[in-house]
């Protein structure tokens, strides 16, 4: 403070006193340099007395620090030169003679690069002449800047590099703390009754590591099956039994109904496997069919309506429909909200139906090989456990386990049917009695796998031809129904269809547009 | 089934010219902004068009080698883990960012490396989130009474 209000004081007597010649170099402190310009001088001295004696007493304060608290050079009144610390005393001279010796440069010609005594600058490791803010005198302790010292780099500490240090610290600090809060509070009691009575076997309420890890582990699980979990708690709608056919046949979709293939030519190309169109529209009658696939539904549904313009899969399930658990996409039929003793799962990988085993019929990939008879020819399986009216469908598909259902299913059908004949033939020694003869080839040529039935089936008689015979009749007749009706309205139904969508996509459209101007509110929806 | 990328080693290739166009064309952008902005008037469109030139090529540069390694680190961790699942991507990040800051020697890499993965974990995290989001918009509903809307149904 003292030294601000003495200070335009003494700058004053600088001034006044330059005339006079002095021994000392101009030389101005660093603490003067704010206040170069002297204010209006309110109180002249009068009379600058030189006191020659004190100044050799101040001299030696040259090494003391600048801003002392007893400024004993305000006490006196000695000229400011002679009270001044000289400082720099012995290079400051010579740099600024060489400064003064360099010719002046012909600025007329453009300017001259500098680039060349930065270089050399550089080169020689010293802060030339260009250097304006270090303090030349000292240049031996700015030198050692870039590491060139005898510390190496990294012993020299900045204070960045401290706060930076601590900042982690406190960081790391802060998160271990509040990890540990966390944990705790994860496995804390149980807060509501209901919560309580929810977990009363695995996690109950309690003090002790283990319980709380449990319940710990209970949390996360409830967290995380929201999104491991199917994402509804019954995947079909509840119908009545009734209205609908009484089996379920759930059908995955890539390497089974479709293969995709991809080729640098032609990206991507999906082809459709061999009779999947028979497949779906004969079984059609039998099952309630189900397309469950882990392929998100983004991607599968455009195959899908590729697959199946008119909708003979009533149910399609894609991945948001399965249960992720340990890296897999699992199809849990206990979701399905249908009787699993009629329920059939045909997929192409085991992982699939790794909670219902019993359900699954798993057969090799379909690697897109044009002369597949796979579908088809397991289609009288099936229809026989849906014409049969199987009570569980699951004892059945275990009996056939370890085998090619359909050469096993021909291979007992064979027995059955020469039982049957067997049967017939005694009944007939007995009381022959001949009704109309049935020949059925015609009307069961168009399906291949009718060729293991037909030479015995076409020597039967009308009444001797088995039960099951007489199923796969009618559904070959219904069969003819469907494909015909398809034949003929098919263009009119995809017409309908598309109009349909079309009228829903504009109402949504619609709706959004509402919700959108309700939300940026211009006042003439209110 | 994946069908809106290539499968696996062709990947890589065409991640990586995807990668390139997204930065060159978002860098075409910032840059030109950039340059015009800092040019002085009377040269603010040749001062655009000279900082796109120089500069949107090294964005696009930049981006597509990350995609491209990125992409190729996938496709290796998809070989050996023989699973799909999120980690994929996750562990391909992580190797990406590493990579990519080797050359800042061992703590720039391993810093890089868990930033770059913990920034993938948050894209898959999100990613996941809105699939889940969006599942309940398939949920099935039976049509109404008269089956006469154009279904097969017998």
């Amino acid at each position: 403070m003292l030294s601000r209000t003495v200070l335009p004081l003494a700058r004053h007597r600088v001034l006044t006193s330059t005339v006079r010649a002095s021994s000392l170099s101009i030389q101005h402190s660093r603490l003067y340099a704010k206040n170069v310009k002297p204010k209006a001088p309110y109180k002249l001295p009068s009379s600058p007395k030189p006191s020659q004696p004190e100044a050799p007493k101040v001299t030696p304060s040259a090494q003391q620090p600048e801003y002392s608290a007893e400024q004993p050079e305000f006490e006196t009144n000695a000229e400011p030169e002679t009270n001044t610390a000289p400082q720099a005393p012995k290079s400051d001279p010579t740099v600024t003679d060489k400064v003064a010796q360099k010719p002046l440069p012909d600025l007329t010609q453009g300017i001259p690069s500098t680039l060349a005594a930065e270089m050399d600058a550089r080169s020689k490791k010293r802060s030339g002449p260009l250097n304006l803010t270090e303090d030349p005198s000292r240049g031996e302790e700015y030198e050692g800047d870039g590491g060139r010292g005898d510390h190496p780099k990294d012993a020299y500490e900045s204070s960045l590099d401290r706060r930076r240090a601590r900042m982690a610290n406190v960081m790391s600090a802060i998160m271990l703390t509040a990890a540990i809060g966390g944990t705790v509070y994860m496995g804390r009691n149980w807060d509501t009754e209901e919560e309580e009575n929810a977990h009363k076997v695995d996690a109950p309420s309690g003090w002790g590591l283990g319980l709380f890890y449990n319940r710990i582990k209970a949390r996360l699980g409830d967290f995380t099956s929201y999104y491991k979990d199917p994402a509804f708690p019954k995947l079909l709608p509840d119908e009545d039994p009734k209205l609908r056919q009484p089996y379920t046949l759930v059908l995955s979709l890539e390497d089974l109904l479709v293969h995709s293939e991809w080729s640098r030519e032609h990206g991507w190309r999906v082809a459709k496997r061999p009779g999947v169109d028979y497949f779906l529209r004969y079984l059609n009658q039998y099952y309630e069919l189900v397309l469950f696939t882990s392929v998100p539904s983004m991607m599968a549904d455009q195959v899908l309506r590729k697959l199946d313009p008119y909708r003979i899969i009533r149910w399609p399930l894609f991945r948001e429909a399965t249960r992720y658990k340990d890296g897999e996409y699992i199809k849990d039929l206990s979701y399905l909200n249908r009787d699993l003793s009629k329920v059939i799962l045909i997929d192409t990988k085991e992982e699939h139906a790794r909670l219902q085993p019993d359900n699954a019929i798993i057969l090799d990939k379909w690697n897109g090989d044009p002369k597949d008879k796979t579908l088809v020819a397991l289609i009288p399986f099936l229809e026989y456990m849906a014409g049969m009216g199987v009570e569980d469908v699951r004892t059945v598909i275990q009996s056939f386990e370890g085998s090619s259902i359909p050469v096993e299913f021909a291979k007992r059908e064979k027995l059955m049917r020469e039982r049957f004949e067997n049967e017939l033939a005694e009944e007939k020694k007995k009381r022959p009695r001949r009704g109309g003869l049935g020949s059925l080839a015609s009307a069961l040529g168009v399906k291949p796998q009718t060729v293991t039935g037909e030479p015995s089936a076409s020597e039967g008689l009308a009444e001797g031809k088995m039960l099951w015979d007489q199923i796969r009749e009618r559904g070959q007749k219904n069969y003819e129904l469907i494909e015909k009706e398809i034949q003929e309205n098919g263009e009119k139904w995809l017409a309908e269809m598309a109009a349909e969508e079309e009228k829903a996509r504009q109402e949504q459209m619609k709706s959004m547009k509402g919700s959108f101007t309700g939300m940026f509110g211009s006042g003439d929806k209110q | 089934m994946d069908h809106s990328r290539d499968p696996c080693p062709w990947v890589a290739l065409s991640d990586f010219g995807g990668a390139f166009c997204m930065g060159a064309i978002g860098g075409a952008v910032w840059h030109g902004v950039k340059g015009f902005r800092n040019s002085p008037y009377g040269e603010r469109r040749i001062g655009a068009l000279t900082a796109i030139k120089a500069r949107a090529p090294v964005l696009g540069g930049n981006f597509g080698v990350w995609g491209g390694m990125f992409s190729t680190f996938d496709c290796a961790i998809k070989g050996i883990r023989k699973k799909e699942d999120p980690y994929n991507a996750i562990i391909a990040g992580f190797f990406t960012g590493g990579a990519l800051a080797i050359r800042g020697g061992y703590k720039a890499a391993r810093n890089s490396a868990i930033m770059c993965a913990v920034f993938l974990g948050v894209i898959e995290g999100v990613g996941i989130g809105f699939q889940r989001m969006m599942a309940d918009n398939t949920k099935l509903e039976l049509p109404p009474p008269p089956p006469s809307e154009g279904k097969a149904v017998m």
